[in-house]
């Protein structure tokens, strides 16, 4: 898929960003500390393309899927769903939740043990208005859409019956149920056994190619991205530090942080390959004032510290948050569309 | 849910046989027995005797017949508290520890007025306000003890809730778009239920104690018979001075296996929840003679050479894709 | 299975050697014939017993030897954990070891006679003199080893304590500094507790106080599964130059097969309970035999290189309450015969150069499908950071 084949943006964030206000380690009257979960994140969800996040763990991104699906309230920033915009502020429609759903890292934990798979499956048709009569089918139709086939052995077990496969298959099928625009999926793959998840992987593909529906992929396994992605978007300390179609950003990684991601992924195929030396390994620290990354960066330089880097343009649809790229790149506002980007100086 | 298994384990097999028997006895026990515990037409003061089983009060009447007469009242009023009140307590606590935010703190505090405030007094108090015609109502004092039970168990139950409400599947229930009524009651609710059975068990125990304590006390109709009102008679005789054992004991007795048929049950419900307890109950014996310590210990697996188990033959499943 | 394979924290293991005979702890710095650390020969494990046992890990042979790295890989049901447990006598009720023998062999005493420890005849108190001071375990998840409410500086007092009596205090402080460098920390870590450390740092400290008594073996239960992949890449690096400086024995039980491809000597991929693959790490990774590690390779999609559609394995592991008859893999093997159905492979040499396999496949008789006749490539077999200076030649090291 090109980036040049127009398709519908389904649902799109601007700017979004999250603020937790902590207090710090001193107890009661510690002076209150602002963690910035997420920070000024925008990026479009197309319809049958599958966008893939990809951080780790404290980088933000279950927040922005929780975001997304609209059960965090974001500190600011606007969401447009097909075109109109959202009133974030405001309680979440059920209009919303028929658009936009969220699947869950752990499918024996997402699912109530205690009923069985059809009720989790008959909930979501009632609520959004199937008719009673209808539901026995519908259910079957999802099952069967995640090839859980046939559909009757599965309707009536139990979760604990189930293998961790295909009980996020479950999941995913619930999700289904609403006919959404949108499917969110945090993490459906990382507690499933590692032959069962490409098989999973292959259904979300499959799904986004049949149905045209717009997949947020997140993972902290960059190779996984690599695997289903039309974009990947790279994740660090709450904000967008990489983002490219396609899988550009692996192939040239062109941010200190992408690159140390994909030199650290243990790959048999390439075993001399150097691991970039870290400035400050033991420290898990996030700067607080300029680049988020300038403590570990093996290139860090003056400015870094001092002032955040904006996004730069570093090829065709591929941006970079470093300010090594500050040369070659144009200020690019990612949240712009396509056509009105470069050359425009608004920096976040 | 799970498949019921019968328990194995004694002592739990004990309590429903203590249980079950007084249950029984509830129903049948005005049925069974032998005189009309009210009748004062014996011999006072017989000592237990092939016709008078316990044998008869300071005024003539057949104290094995007020046993099991009693048993009726004192169970119904038992049952029918706890259930209120436990029902009360599902309502208030996960209510509380679902919604939050205000709603949370205003059922809090309500429940910790009703912890504060001891409970007996208050019962007596409330009893003392009952117009006589509501005090001779078993129903009315059950109703009454119930208000007075609820408390501990909504402060569990909110606290059960509270850490499901940040489980998955509630997140996930959320996303789809259930109401938070919905929620609460088919996906908080049923995930309860282990801690429910406890606390109900717990909270009929604790209105036994109430009644048979108010009826001691004097403060419910004589009318009705319940093992309390003996204990108010024996004792207003002077049953424990003049030696009368067979007057107070056996009421007492009969209350305190009722409570431990209870407490037992509740050991059941320990296992239920977690099944480690249950795998490693096996019995002494068995476990002597398969050649293990009595005792699991921690840090040092037992080691006991045995052939392969037979490999039972698996269907053949068919392979769709997992 | 719940639970039976978690320990309480580390307190099982620094259990005190109960006072007894002054025969005290066991010499240091000795170095066991061969190179020979372990030695495991059809160990079975259950669970529960009588006609309930489920067989969770089958007759598995395994050695491992000084400055060995041994892989083992499985998934959920393998057995892989069981199996390491079991062998440390660590895991808890219901678990039952039902069979072989475990040898561990902790080089020659001041007389110069070997010590040799049968792990499953030991008593409860020669248990707790081997456990950490010659065989540590690193749990999967730190944050329920460590103590919360203990500051780090005491867990290692405590270890040290209890295994060096004759250390002084101060003795004791600095040897504890001197193992958190080891690890890449700073000594102000020392007066921290657990929760104020990220998850990186607990998983350091975990190896620091597991090599605090120069052990000879060191077992890993997925140390770095709930890590990011960078800090995991920083602590394989760090496992591997530990490795080089003492020579310990590792055993390293990880999903992650490419992972072991670049940090073992040697792999076992476990399967429902058994091992059905072991080779030289590059020869499994360049040229495996077993189907089902042809397909665990074919699992991970790759970083580089085209981007084709892959397959996983369809079906899910069997359950070990109701395993297949014959070969437990048959029912997702694509290469299927009919007598994988009846018969159960038995762990054979599949060459002349020490691999194994239990695959009817290379039974000779029947032609082998080519993704599992491939060539060993040999520059697979070069590690990413190889061992400087190896303490004792690994004699099952095939390039």
């Amino acid at each position: 898929m090109s980036q040049n084949e127009t398709s519908t943006t389904q649902l799109e964030a601007r700017h979004l960003t999250r603020h937790f206000s902590v207090r710090s380690s001193s107890g009661f009257f510690g002076p209150k500390r602002i963690v910035r979960a997420v920070d000024d994140v925008s990026l479009r969800l197309n319809a049958g393309r599958v966008t893939a996040v990809v951080g780790e763990s404290g980088s933000g991104k279950s927040v922005l899927a929780r975001m997304l699906a609209r059960i965090v309230v974001p500190t600011s920033g606007d969401l447009v769903l097909q075109g109109t915009e959202v009133p974030v502020r405001s309680k979440r429609t059920l209009d919303y939740a028929s658009q936009v759903q969220l699947v869950l890292q752990d499918p024996f934990a997402s699912i109530n043990p205690v009923h069985r798979v059809r009720h989790s499956l008959e909930r979501p048709l009632l609520i959004h208005g199937a008719r009673k009569s209808d539901v026995e089918a519908l259910a079957a139709a999802a099952l069967r859409r995640v090839s859980l086939e046939p559909p009757a052995r599965f309707m009536d077990r139990y979760p604990h019956e189930l293998s961790g496969g295909q009980l996020q298959r479950v999941s995913i099928a619930r999700a289904l149920c609403v006919k959404p625009k949108v499917l969110l999926a945090d993490e459906p793959i990382s507690m499933l056994d590692v032959s069962v998840r490409l098989g999973v992987l292959n259904l979300l593909r499959g799904l986004c190619d049949s149905e045209k529906l717009a997949i947020l992929y997140i993972t902290h396994d960059i190779a996984s991205a690599r695997y289903i992605a039309d974009e990947t978007i790279v994740m660090y300390a709450g904000q967008v530090v990489e983002q490219s179609n396609g899988t550009g950003l692996i192939d040239e990684p062109t941010h200190p942080y992408t690159q140390l991601l994909i030199a650290s992924v243990p790959d048999p195929a390439d075993p001399a390959r150097a691991t970039p030396e870290m400035a400050d390994h033991t420290q898990v620290s996030i700067a607080q004032t300029g680049c988020r990354f300038s403590p570990r960066c093996p290139y860090v330089m003056d400015v870094c510290r001092t002032t955040e880097p904006p996004m730069f343009n570093v090829g065709d649809g591929h941006v970079s948050r470093c300010w090594l790229h500050s040369k070659s790149g144009e200020v690019v506002d990612v949240a712009l569309p396509e056509t009105q980007r470069g050359g425009t100086i608004t920096k976040k | 849910m799970k498949t019921l298994r019968l328990p194995r384990s004694p002592k739990v097999l004990l309590g429903l046989f203590i249980v079950g028997f007084f249950l029984i006895l509830t129903v049948i026990g005005p049925w069974i027995a032998p005189y009309n515990p009210s009748a004062t037409n014996f011999l006072p003061n017989l000592t237990p005797s092939a016709t008078h089983w316990f044998g008869t009060t300071s005024l003539g009447q057949d104290i094995f017949s007020q046993l099991l007469v009693g048993a009726r009242a004192t169970m119904v009023v038992a049952l029918l508290a706890g259930l209120v009140a436990t029902a009360l307590s599902v309502t208030i606590g996960v209510a509380a520890g679902y919604l939050g935010g205000p709603a949370d703190e205003g059922l809090t505090m309500l429940s910790n007025v009703f912890l504060a405030i001891p409970g007996l007094p208050l019962l007596i108090v409330i009893d003392s306000y009952l117009p006589v015609s509501g005090r001779s109502n078993e129903y009315v004092i059950g109703l009454v003890i119930s208000l007075t039970g609820w408390a501990w168990g909504a402060r569990v139950l909110r606290a059960q809730t509270l850490s499901l409400r940040n489980r998955d599947f509630v997140e996930a229930s959320r996303i789809i778009g259930e109401s938070r009524l919905r929620i609460m009651v088919t996906e908080i609710a049923p995930n309860l239920l282990p801690v429910l059975a406890s606390s109900l068990l717990f909270t009929i125990l604790y209105a036994i104690g109430a009644y048979v304590t108010l009826a001691y006390v004097g403060l419910t109709s004589t009318a009705v018979w319940n093992w309390g009102t003996m204990l108010f008679w024996a004792q207003s005789n002077n049953a424990p001075l003049a030696g009368q054992w067979y007057w107070f004991v056996p009421p007492g007795i009969c209350i305190a296996l009722v409570g431990t048929g209870l407490a037992l049950l509740n050991f059941g419900i320990d296992e239920f929840i977690n099944p480690r307890l249950r795998a490693s109950g096996l019995s002494g014996k068995m476990r002597r003679r398969s050649g293990l310590p009595r005792r699991p210990r921690l840090g040092f697996t037992p080691v006991l050479r045995t052939p392969r188990p037979t490999v039972v033959t698996a269907r053949l499943s068919t392979s769709s894709s997992k | 299975m719940s639970d039976p394979l978690t320990t309480d924290s580390l307190e099982i293991q620094k259990q005190l050697p109960l006072s007894d005979d002054g025969a005290g702890v066991l010499p240091t710095n000795t170095t066991p014939i061969n190179g020979l650390v372990l030695e495991v020969k059809d160990l079975s494990v259950d669970y529960g017993w009588g006609e309930h046992a489920v067989r969770a890990v089958n007759a598995v042979s395994l050695d491992v030897h000084r400055s060995q790295v041994l892989g083992i890989a499985g998934e959920s049901g393998s057995g892989k954990s069981t199996l390491v447990y079991g062998l440390t006598r660590l895991l808890r009720a219901p678990g039952v070891i039902s069979g072989g023998d475990v040898k561990l062999n902790l080089g020659k005493d001041d007389q110069g006679n070997e010590i040799t420890v049968d792990l499953l005849k030991a008593s409860q108190r020669e248990l707790r003199k081997i456990r950490w001071s010659q065989v540590s375990i690193v749990l999967q998840s730190a944050l329920n080893a460590l103590n919360p409410v203990l500051r780090i500086s005491k867990e290692f007092e405590e270890i040290l304590k209890t295994h060096r009596p004759d250390m002084s205090k101060s003795e004791r402080r600095a040897r504890a500094v001197e193992l958190l460098a080891m690890v890449g920390l700073e000594e102000d870590r020392l007066a921290r507790y657990p929760h104020e450390l990220s998850g990186g740092q607990r998983q350091r400290i975990m190896i620091a106080l597991a090599l605090a008594l120069d052990p000879q073996l060191v077992i890993m239960d997925e140390p770095t599964t709930a890590l990011d992949v960078v800090t995991q890449r920083e602590i394989i690096n760090e496992l591997s130059e530990l490795r080089a400086r003492f020579g310990f024995a590792m055993i390293f039980i990880t999903h992650d097969l490419s992972l072991l491809v670049e940090l073992a000597d040697e792999i076992a991929v476990m399967y429902a309970g058994a091992i059905v693959e072991r080779a030289p790490a590059g020869a499994l990774y360049s040229a495996p035999r077993h189907p089902y590690t042809l397909g665990l390779l074919n699992s991970s999609p790759p970083l580089h290189g085209a981007r084709v559609e892959l397959e996983g394995i369809p079906g899910s592991p069997p359950d070990l309450a109701e395993m297949p008859t014959g070969c437990s893999f048959h029912q997702r093997c694509p290469y299927k015969l009919d007598k994988c159905v009846t018969d159960v492979p038995p762990l054979l040499p599949v060459d002349h150069t020490g691999r194994l396999v239990a695959c009817w496949l290379h039974g000779g008789g029947v032609s082998v499908p080519e993704p599992l006749a491939q060539m060993v490539a040999f520059s697979a077999t070069t590690k990413l950071h190889a061992p400087s200076a190896p303490a004792s030649p690994n004699p099952k090291d095939v390039s």
